[in-house]
């Protein structure tokens, strides 16, 4: 899987939501190996601190950097992560997103991993969490779900779990307009991972990720397919809450997702409670 | 955040941009010699009759549907073409968009050609290679994730942007354009929760965009009408709870339902929010808490307390609200 014991991390940004989180990634068991910040030195819950990432770096094995850092120093500390060849978790909410085009740019040229921005993390459960969601949900097991929200997943997921339905990886693409990771990427390691065994899909109104998660399913995923989408009581031109999360004209619309998706072969839950009847 | 044509074309003309001779009015001032747009900032102006000859009769109908319409000299327009600059999300990349077949909706035009703005060199007819780069500038200086123009005409031997469409991005503020927002709305802004005003009678209260979008269509459902969207954030303290509260109230709502999935939001806190206002105002209507997650067991007990039921599934409170809405 993407993730696991032994996935070295390192964190940038250790104000109050970075360290806070820290110590949650840390106590949940991942392999947190240094920290980034350029303001305080020493260590923090016994992690080392370092002025920058390639310091960071020198003498500890790392894959990826999770950013905590605020929005407007956001694409200095990615391009940063990303030119010492990490791949990168942006927690980060509010990015400019040509500050994102750049950072996705440089990400493509090296052929490394974006998640977010705006996103909750990924996990792969009783392994490693690069991300802020509550780590008590999670359980091993076989389901795979992809979430452009992070809230909704905690939801989705802590019914999965409740019903004995552990995870294999859960993965918060982020709400914003532009994204690194997206569904297609997701479905396609979920649909290689030989630890899953069906794939949950949570999608919300706005952009048309979710279109074309359903044209790449129908030629490319074997693999069981539900899905959620959320918005379809929203009225049009009415942002909520997600940058991403806009219907503009006759784009991004709820009906638009579920029909091509349906016409996918995937199963749309009415409700969230749905997921899980589609899964028993 | 789309700005209106008149912006956008004030824009245009600072980054030498050609655009028609024109002024915003807001009261009747006919001159049927000259167009009057309607400033609204829907699409599909031309086939809904909000482009018109700036007679009386056209004037006072276009206001009807606005306060400020543009007045501009007519065109005798010998080809349009559209052209526009914009973010494509798979490539992630800034991309132009051009066709030798512009004026209709952007859906409809045929023949789109699209090339990364790093290729700039490569565009073939360079009497657009100005426009195209003073339209980057625009994007770049002002964050916009679309500069549009449709049509950009050819027009006594020049070529004019007939019309602008600019969206900018909203995760940057733009102090210099007013937001249409409610006066909840800007309240809401002022205290850093997320809140859009809807028309039902049912008051939500959630964290996270994508819970309360789910809460929305949950509640919809069954048959009920949401009276906002609003979500806390990630992390609210009582105090921030208690100005949720305040704000969705003044709606004066016939229900509300708290939709809380505690991460980093601690239950307690939301809970301590709700008992506090609930102390010092006199609420009359039900209220109805689903809350799960971080410290459930703390504002279990405390809002047992004061009398108040607590769901575990966010689909029986939803119902459970829209009952108690009906009622």
């Amino acid at each position: 899987m993407l993730i696991n014991k032994d996935t070295g991390v390192i964190v940038q940004g250790v104000g109050e939501q970075g360290s806070f989180h820290l110590r949650l990634m840390k106590e949940y068991g991942t392999n947190i190996i240094a920290a980034v910040s350029t303001s305080k030195t020493g260590k923090i819950e016994g992690v080392p601190l370092y002025a920058s990432v390639k310091d960071a770096i020198k003498e500890h094995k790392a894959d990826f950097s999770i950013l905590f850092v605020p929005a407007q120093f956001a694409k200095k500390a990615a391009l940063e992560a990303l030119g010492n060849n990490l791949n990168i978790v942006i927690i980060t909410e509010g990015i400019p997103v040509l500050d994102t085009i750049e950072i996705m740019q440089m990400a493509k040229g090296k052929k490394l991993l974006v998640i977010g921005p705006n996103t909750s993390g990924i996990i792969s459960p009783e392994q490693s969490k690069i991300g802020i969601m509550p780590s008590h949900i999670f359980r091993r097991g076989h389901i795979a779900v992809i979430s452009r929200s992070g809230t909704l997943a905690y939801e989705i997921v802590n019914q999965l779990t409740a019903n004995g339905k552990g995870q294999s990886i859960v993965i918060g693409i982020g709400g914003d307009p532009v994204i690194g990771m997206d569904f297609i990427q997701g479905l396609k390691l979920a649909e290689n991972d030989p630890d899953t065994e069906a794939i949950v899909l949570i999608g919300e109104i706005g952009g048309n990720l979710e279109e074309k998660a359903a044209e790449y399913i129908k030629n490319h995923v074997s693999k069981k397919v539900v899905a959620y989408i959320a918005g379809r009581a929203t009225p049009k031109d009415k942002k909520m809450g997600h940058a991403g999360a806009i219907i503009e004209g006759n784009t991004g619309t709820a009906d638009s997702k579920i029909f091509a998706l349906k016409q996918a072969g995937v199963k749309i839950a009415d409700l969230p409670s749905g997921i899980i009847k589609f899964l028993q | 955040m789309k700005l209106k044509e008149y912006q956008g074309k004030k824009l245009f003309r600072e980054y030498g941009i050609t655009v028609p001779e024109g002024k915003v009015i807001t009261g009747i001032q006919a001159d049927p010699s000259k167009l009057a747009k309607a400033q609204v900032l829907s699409g599909k102006r031309g086939k809904g009759g909000l482009i018109a000859p700036a007679t009386t009769e056209n004037l006072e109908r276009l206001f009807k549907y606005c306060s400020e319409v543009l007045v501009e000299e007519k065109l005798s327009i010998e080809k349009e073409y559209y052209l526009a600059l914009t973010i494509d999300k798979e490539e992630k990349e800034i991309v132009i968009l051009f066709s030798e077949e512009g004026g209709i909706e952007v859906e409809s035009v045929k023949n789109i050609m699209k090339l990364p703005y790093r290729k700039l060199n490569e565009f073939a007819d360079k009497r657009f290679v100005t426009i195209i780069e003073a339209m980057y500038r625009i994007m770049s200086d002002y964050n916009a994730l679309l500069v549009e123009i449709n049509p950009l005409a050819f027009a006594g031997g020049k070529l004019i942007a007939a019309d602008s469409k600019i969206i900018l991005d909203d995760n940057v503020k733009h102090p210099e354009y007013k937001q249409k927002l409610t006066r909840l709305e800007q309240e809401a802004e002022n205290s850093g929760l997320s809140y859009v005003e809807l028309n039902g009678n049912i008051a939500i209260i959630g964290n996270g965009a994508g819970l309360v979008m789910a809460t929305l269509d949950v509640i919809s459902y069954f048959g009920g009408k949401t009276a906002n969207f609003l979500d806390l954030g990630g992390g609210a303290s009582a105090e921030k709870m208690e100005k949720a509260l305040d704000i969705v109230f003044k709606k004066s709502p016939s229900a509300l339902f708290i939709n809380i999935f505690g991460g980093i939001t601690r239950c307690d806190k939301i809970a301590e929010g709700l008992v506090n206002y609930k102390a010092k105002h006199n609420v009359l209507i039900p209220i109805i808490v689903r809350m799960i997650g971080t410290n459930e067991e703390e504002a279990g007990a405390l809002l047992a307390e004061n009398k108040i039921e607590v769901y575990n599934s966010m689909e029986e409170g939803a119902k459970r609200a829209v009952e108690n809405a009906n009622q």
